[in-house]
C-alpha cells in the first residue's frame, strides 16, 4: 500500500506543485503582480505558457505567486484552527467537570451553527483596507476551528470510555501519561487528517469570498486571478486561459490534497 | 478481626436521557451489601441492563454515585485524599470482559506490567522483572514470551491471563472481575475459573464477579446477589440463592439455563421475557411487577423491602 | 426422500494476500427432513465457515476449493449449491428452498422503514403478490407463529433485541424453505430473551417439519434445542452424533474434555480446562490438528489424519484411538 502506484502518482503531483509554488517564484523574470508587463490577451503559447491577462501579467508566474501565497494562507489558517479546535475540543472532552464540558460543548456547537460564509463576508467587507494574506488567515480561522474541535471532543470522550483507559487508570498512571502514551497515537492520526481537510476547505473558503473581491487584491492568491478576469469579464471575450488555469489548478491542488488526507487517514496512528 | 473489607450502603446512581437529558433513571437504585474480611467470592448476577458494570464502576472509584457510599477498610473511598488513593489502587484491582480491550492496541501489553509496577509499587526496572516473573508463572506465562508484543499477537485466552496478573502484580485484597470468561472459549473457562478458586484460597484474595452466567456463579462464588433493574432482588449463599430459587426473578433466570438434562422442560414452559422499557426502572412499585407470574395487588403499588428467608434476603412480597 | 442436504469432502477457507486459511478441511455430513442439526465447536473452529459454504454464500476471499453440496428439495429438484455462483442461487434456491439467519441477524432489520415492509416486500418479490394482500398474508403470518399483532406497524428500534430475533426468524421461514441454517441466533442476547426465541425456533420447525441447522458454541443451547450434533475443531467434524449420546458418552478427547468441562447448577465438582489453544489454520498440523492438546495421542495422531468411522450406531469419531 504504501508504495502503490497511486500513492507515487499523488505525492508526485503534490511534488509538482510544491515546487511551482515555492520554489519557481524565485526564478520570475519580473514581478508578475505588476500591471502591463507583458502583451496583453495573449493565449498560451511558447512564450507566455499559461497566457497573459487583460492587464498585460504573465499569468504563469502570476499563478506561482498566487499558489505559494493561497497555500501559506491555508496552512496558516489549518495551523491556527487545528490549535485551537484541539485546545477547546480535548479539554471539552476530557474534563471530568461537568459544567466546564457543558460550557464549552455549547460554545463549540454554537460556533458550528453559525453560518460561516456570511459573517466571513461582512467581516472581510469591514475590514477591506487592512485586508492581508495573514488577516485572511485569521478571520477564516474563528470558524475553520469549530466542526474539528467536535470531532476531537468525541474522539476524547470515546477514548475516555475505552476499556484500556481503566486499565491504565488501575495501573496508576496518571492523566498526562494517559494522554501522550495511550492516546497520542490516535491523536496523531486526527491532526494528520484534519490539518490536511481544513488545508483544503481554507484554500476553498479564500477563493470563494475572493471571487466576490473581498480577498487581497493587490497580493495575488487564486481567487483573486478569478476575481479579476471576472471583472475584465474574461470568458466573454475569449480570455478563457485567465479562468481556466487557475480553476485547473485550483481542482488539482484541492483533489491532490484530499487523496492525501486519504493516505495519511489510513497509513498514519491508529485503527 | 471482624471488620468489614467493603461496605456498600444505599448506592445510587441517576443517569439521564431524552431531551437534554432531564429524564432521570437510576441505574442503581438503592444497592447495600457487605464483604467481610475473610476472601470469599461474591457474585453479581443480572442480565445486561441491570445496573452491574454501573456498580461496578462505582465499587472501582471511577464513578461517583448520586447518593450512598462505599467504604473500603472502613474508609470511604470518594473522600481519601492522595496517598490513600495510590493505596486503594493497589489493593483494589479489576479484570475486564473484552480481552483485547483491556489493553490498548497500539502499545505492547508489557508496558502496563511495568508500568503498574512502577506507579503502584515504585520498584527498580530490576525488581520489577523479578516480580512480574513471579505473578505471570501463577497465570502459567512466561516473561520472555511476552516481552515486546501486541495484544493481538495473543490468543483471547492468554490475553486475559495477563490481564490477570496485571490485576495481580501490587498484591491486591479485593478483584472486581466483570463478565471475565464470557469472551473465552468454553473449554478455557474452567482454567480461568479455577485461577479465581486459586487466589481465593492461596493468596486470601476476594473476588466480585460479575457475570450473567449463572452455572459458572455457582461454581465459584460463596455469596451471590441477583440484581434487576439497578436493585438487588435477592441475595445470600450462592448455594441456597440458586438451589431455592425465591424471588420469581431468580426462578426465570435459573430455568432458563439451557441444560441438556431439562430439555422437555426448557421448551415447554412458558417464558416472559422483560422489555428493557424505562419504565420499569422508574416504577414505584416492585419493578418486576409487570412480568412476574406471581403478582398481586401489593406488588404493583408499593416497593417490597429486602425480607429474611433464613441466611437469604428477598426482595418480594411472597416473603413478607 | 428423506435427505435434504448432502455435503461432501468440503474444503473451503479464506485466501489471504500471503497466505491461505484452511478453515473447512473435508468435512462431509448428510442433513435429514424434519431434524434439528447442531454444528457446535469454538472460535476458530469453521463452523461459521462451513454454514456459509453450506448456503452457497461464497465471496472472496472465502472460496471453496474442493467438495460438493447438494440440496434436495420437497418436489425431488436437486440444486448442486457448490457450483452456482451467489447471484444465480439468489435467484432460485434462496430463500424458497434454504434461508440463511447470519450472526447478529436482529440488526440486518432496515432502521427506517416499518417491520411489515420487510414482509411485503418478500411476498411482492418472491410470490409476486400485490402490497394490500402481501400485508394481509403477513398479518395472518405473524399470528400463526403468536407473535402480537402490533409489531409489524412497529419500527425495529421500538422492539427489544429478542424481538427483533423473532421476526428475523419469521422472515427467514417466510417461504416455507426446507432448510434452514441458523449462525448463534441467540448469542447476543439474554438468557431470557435467549430462551424465548430459540423456543420460538423450534416451535417453528417442529410446525413446518423442515430441517434446522444451530451453529452455536455453547454447548447447553446444542443441548436443549438438537437433535444431532456434529462438533468441529480446527476445520475438521471430529464427533457427530445423536445428541443425548454426545453429553452422556462423548467419545473424542476434545468432546470428553469440553463436556466433562461445562459447569452446572447443583454440580460443585472440581473441573479443568483444556490446555494451550487451537493450531493456527493458516499453517495446520500434520495428522490429527487437536493431537498437540491431546492426553492420549500416540505417535501415529501426528504422522497420519484419522479417517471417520462409526462407533455405535449414529455416532462417528475421527480419532485414532478407537
Amino acid at each position: 500500500m504504501k508504495t502503490s502506484n497511486p500513492f507515487k502518482a499523488i505525492i508526485g503531483v503534490l511534488i509538482v506543485l510544491l515546487t511551482f509554488a515555492f520554489i519557481l517564484p524565485y526564478f520570475a523574470p519580473y514581478d508578475p503582480r505588476r500591471w502591463a508587463t507583458v502583451p496583453r490577451d495573449q493565449p498560451p503559447s511558447g512564450t507566455y505558457r499559461f497566457g497573459t491577462t487583460t492587464v498585460g501579467q504573465d499569468l504563469f508566474w502570476l499563478s506561482s505567486y498566487a499558489l505559494r501565497n493561497s497555500i501559506t494562507l491555508g496552512v496558516l489558517t489549518a495551523f491556527v484552527s487545528i490549535s485551537i479546535a484541539f485546545l477547546l475540543g480535548a479539554i471539552a472532552g476530557f474534563t471530568r467537570s461537568s459544567i466546564l464540558r457543558h460550557t464549552l460543548t455549547l460554545f463549540i456547537d454554537s460556533f458550528c451553527l453559525i453560518p460561516g460564509l456570511p459573517v466571513l463576508i461582512v467581516l472581510a467587507y469591514s475590514w477591506r483596507k487592512y485586508l492581508s494574506p495573514v488577516l485572511i488567515a485569521l478571520i477564516l480561522s474563528i470558524f475553520g476551528w469549530a466542526w474539528p474541535s467536535r470531532s476531537v471532543r468525541s474522539l476524547m470522550l470515546s477514548l475516555r470510555e475505552r476499556p484500556f483507559t481503566y486499565t491504565a487508570l488501575l495501573s496508576g498512571f496518571g492523566m498526562i501519561r494517559m494522554f501522550f502514551y495511550e492516546y497520542l497515537p490516535y491523536i496523531i492520526k486526527w491532526l494528520a487528517v484534519s490539518f490536511l481537510g481544513l488545508l483544503n476547505w481554507a484554500i476553498g473558503m479564500e477563493t470563494t469570498i475572493a471571487v466576490f473581491g473581498l480577498s487581497s487584491l493587490e497580493e495575488a492568491t487564486m481567487g483573486s486571478i478569478i476575481f479579476w478576469a471576472m471583472q475584465y469579464q474574461a470568458v466573454l471575450r475569449g480570455i478563457w486561459w485567465w479562468i481556466v488555469i487557475p480553476i485547473l489548478i485550483l481542482m488539482l491542488l484541492i483533489i491532490t490534497l484530499y487523496e492525501l488526507s486519504k493516505i495519511a487517514g489510513e497509513l498514519i496512528g491508529a485503527r | 478481626m471482624s471488620e468489614f473489607l467493603l461496605e456498600a450502603k444505599n448506592l445510587t446512581k441517576f443517569f439521564g436521557y431524552g431531551f437534554l437529558g432531564r429524564v432521570k433513571f437510576p441505574a442503581v437504585d438503592k444497592v447495600s451489601f457487605d464483604m467481610e474480611s475473610d476472601p470469599k467470592i461474591l457474585t453479581v448476577a443480572g442480565e445486561s441492563g441491570c445496573g452491574k458494570t454501573t456498580l461496578a464502576r462505582i465499587l472501582l472509584g471511577f464513578l461517583k454515585p448520586n447518593e450512598g457510599t462505599v467504604f473500603y477498610k472502613g474508609r470511604s473511598i470518594y473522600h481519601l485524599k492522595r496517598k490513600e488513593r495510590k493505596w486503594f489502587r493497589k489493593e483494589v484491582q479489576a479484570i475486564f470482559q473484552d480481552p483485547y480491550g483491556t489493553f490498548n492496541p497500539l502499545r505492547n501489553v508489557d508496558s502496563y506490567l511495568f508500568g503498574t509496577v512502577k506507579h503502584l509499587l515504585g520498584m527498580s526496572r530490576k525488581e520489577a522483572f523479578a516480580h512480574i516473573e513471579e505473578v505471570l508463572g501463577f497465570v502459567g506465562l512466561f516473561i520472555k514470551d511476552i516481552m515486546d508484543k501486541n495484544p493481538n499477537e495473543f490468543s483471547g485466552g492468554q490475553v486475559q491471563r495477563i490481564s490477570i496478573a496485571r490485576a495481580l502484580l501490587p498484591e491486591p485484597r479485593l478483584i472486581l472481575a466483570d463478565e471475565p470468561v464470557s469472551m473465552i472459549d468454553a473449554s478455557l473457562r474452567m482454567n480461568i475459573l479455577n485461577m479465581f478458586k486459586e487466589l481465593k484460597k492461596q493468596q486470601n484474595i476476594s473476588i466480585i464477579y460479575i457475570t450473567h452466567d449463572l452455572a459458572t456463579a455457582y461454581y465459584i462464588s460463596d455469596e451471590i446477589a441477583i440484581m434487576y433493574r439497578g436493585m438487588i432482588v435477592e441475595q445470600g449463599p450462592a448455594d441456597e440463592v440458586l438451589l431455592s430459587q425465591y424471588h420469581p426473578y431468580t426462578k426465570a433466570l435459573v430455568s432458563s439455563l439451557p441444560e441438556p438434562g431439562k430439555r422437555e422442560k426448557w421448551l415447554k414452559e412458558k417464558v416472559n421475557p422483560s422489555g428493557m422499557e424505562v419504565k420499569e426502572f422508574l416504577a414505584p412499585n416492585c419493578k418486576y411487577a409487570d412480568i412476574c407470574p406471581n403478582k398481586s395487588g401489593k406488588c404493583q403499588k408499593e416497593k417490597p423491602a429486602l425480607f429474611e428467608v433464613g441466611k437469604v434476603k428477598v426482595a418480594c412480597w411472597l416473603y413478607e | 426422500m428423506d435427505l435434504v442436504l448432502k455435503g461432501l469432502n468440503i474444503e473451503g477457507g479464506y485466501e489471504l494476500p500471503e497466505v491461505y486459511v484452511d478453515a473447512v478441511s473435508n468435512v462431509s455430513l448428510e442433513l435429514h427432513r424434519n431434524e434439528v442439526f447442531g454444528i457446535a465447536g469454538e472460535s476458530g473452529c469453521g463452523k461459521s465457515t462451513l454454514i456459509k459454504i453450506l448456503y452457497g454464500y461464497v465471496e472472496p476471499p472465502l472460496t471453496l476449493k474442493n467438495g460438493s453440496i447438494e440440496l434436495y428439495t420437497n418436489d425431488g429438484h436437486i440444486f448442486n449449491i457448490s457450483s452456482l455462483s451467489p447471484d444465480e442461487l439468489r435467484k432460485t434456491a434462496w430463500w424458497r428452498h434454504v434461508s440463511y439467519i447470519p450472526q447478529n441477524a436482529m440488526n440486518v432489520l432496515n432502521p427506517t422503514t416499518r417491520i411489515r415492509n420487510h414482509f411485503t416486500e418478500m411476498y411482492s418479490a418472491y410470490m409476486g403478490l400485490e402490497k394490500s394482500e402481501a400485508y394481509a398474508r403477513a398479518q395472518k403470518y405473524i399470528e400463526s407463529f403468536g407473535l402480537p399483532n402490533d409489531v409489524l406497524a412497529a419500527f425495529p428500534h421500538q422492539l427489544s433485541g429478542g424481538m427483533r430475533q423473532r421476526v428475523v426468524i419469521a422472515i427467514s421461514l417466510l417461504l416455507e424453505p426446507n432448510l434452514v441454517l441458523a449462525d448463534e441466533p441467540s448469542s447476543a442476547l439474554d438468557v431470557i430473551n435467549q430462551r424465548a426465541a430459540l423456543m420460538f425456533l423450534k416451535n417453528a420447525q417442529k410446525m413446518l417439519g423442515n430441517t434446522l441447522v444451530l451453529v452455536s458454541h455453547d454447548m447447553g443451547i446444542q443441548g436443549v434445542l438438537t437433535d444431532k450434533i456434529a462438533l468441529m475443531y480446527a476445520g475438521k467434524i471430529i464427533e457427530v452424533g445423536e445428541t443425548p449420546a454426545i453429553f452422556e458418552n462423548p467419545m473424542h478427547p476434545y468432546t470428553k474434555a469440553l463436556v466433562k468441562s461445562l459447569p452446572r447448577l447443583g454440580d460443585k465438582a472440581q473441573r479443568t480446562g483444556l490446555k494451550g489453544q487451537p493450531p493456527d489454520l493458516k499453517q495446520p498440523p500434520p495428522g490429527c490438528r487437536f493431537c498437540p492438546r491431546c492426553p492420549y495421542s500416540k505417535p501415529i495422531c501426528q504422522k497420519e489424519e484419522p479417517k471417520i468411522l462409526e462407533i455405535e450406531r449414529g455416532h462417528y469419531i475421527s480419532c485414532w484411538l478407537r
